[in-house]
């Protein structure tokens, strides 16, 4: 009589275990779905700053000057972009347009030159695959009659995913 | 009740990650700086200098505009000294090295010592002189 009471406890036992365990994972679970957003990313890897070095103004254009722009998102870019916000000087002397400066992006030995613009450009047809670097090459040339001195300009690569 | 609840608060939890990775994913830009010495046209100015210790004489040749070390280029040393009661005149040529430098071993007792560059298709004439 004694074991089926002990027997019977131990069961009893074992189902309440169960039942608050069980009771104890009703209580904490929860059902959240995260969705991971593809990610779009650009990083210059090589060829900053462009130094042009000393050009005579209405002499040859300069060297080509690659810059390495990678993607660095988890996507494919639906558009890749570039544009200039000017050349300067400090203090200000003659402006040089923008357009001045090219930018090439067939890599080939037959330049596609695009002018550079204030406004974007779109390169390589837009396209930068996740983890590609893409090299564009710019070179610029000094109109005759430019006056002497040293000019900087900030060029901005874009991407949208 | 307690399922209202959780959905009451992973609704909006949910919503800001959402939008969190959308306004990261529309776009990105990276920028470089590009920087250009613009020189005005040849021929441009020089700058010669002169210095004596000795017998010797020495001095450099640069372009006075970016300052670049302009090498073999020919230069004219014209001493001037007395002699027999009279002002002689000797002229020496040298080539600057390719760091724009030049040096002459002169000795005569001299009084007035001029440097010439006389220019080019590039560059334009320039002098200086020493006297004692």
């Amino acid at each position: 009589m004694k074991k089926a009471i002990g027997a019977s406890v131990a069961v009893m036992a074992l189902a309440l275990f169960a039942a608050g365990v069980f009771a104890i994972t009703e209580t904490i679970s929860a059902t959240a779905e995260t969705t991971i957003e593809e990610t779009c990313g650009l990083s210059i890897t090589a060829g900053n700053p462009i130094a042009f070095g000393q050009l005579i103004a209405g002499g040859n254009p300069s060297l080509a000057q690659p810059v390495s722009v990678k993607n660095t998102g988890s996507v494919s870019t639906t558009g890749f972009t570039v544009y200039g916000d000017g050349w300067q000087t400090n203090p200000v002397t003659v402006p040089m347009d923008v357009s001045r400066t090219s930018v090439s992006d067939d890599n080939e030995l037959s330049w596609t030159n695009l002018a550079l613009s204030s406004s974007p450009v779109p390169i390589f047809d837009g396209i930068v695959l996740n983890g590609e670097t893409k090299i564009p090459e710019f070179r610029l040339s000094i109109p005759a009659g430019q006056a002497a001195g040293t000019y900087t300009q900030t060029i901005t690569f874009t991407a949208s995913c | 009740m307690r399922k209202e609840s959780l959905i009451l608060f992973a609704l909006p939890l949910i919503a800001l990650m959402l939008f969190a990775g959308i306004a990261y994913s529309e776009s990105s830009s990276a920028q470089v700086t590009a920087t250009v010495r613009v020189l005005s046209p040849y021929p441009h100015d020089t700058q010669l200098t002169i210095g004596n210790s000795a017998f010797i004489f020495y001095g450099s040749l640069k372009d006075k505009e970016s300052g670049q070390d302009l090498g073999f280029k020919y230069v004219r040393l014209t001493l001037q000294y007395p002699q027999g009661g009279i002002t002689k005149k000797v002229v020496l040529y040298t080539r600057t090295y390719s760091g724009g430098s030049w040096f002459i071993v002169a000795p005569y007792n001299w009084k007035t010592a001029k440097i010439e560059f006389l220019g080019d298709s590039q560059y334009r004439p320039s002098s200086a002189t020493l006297k004692r």
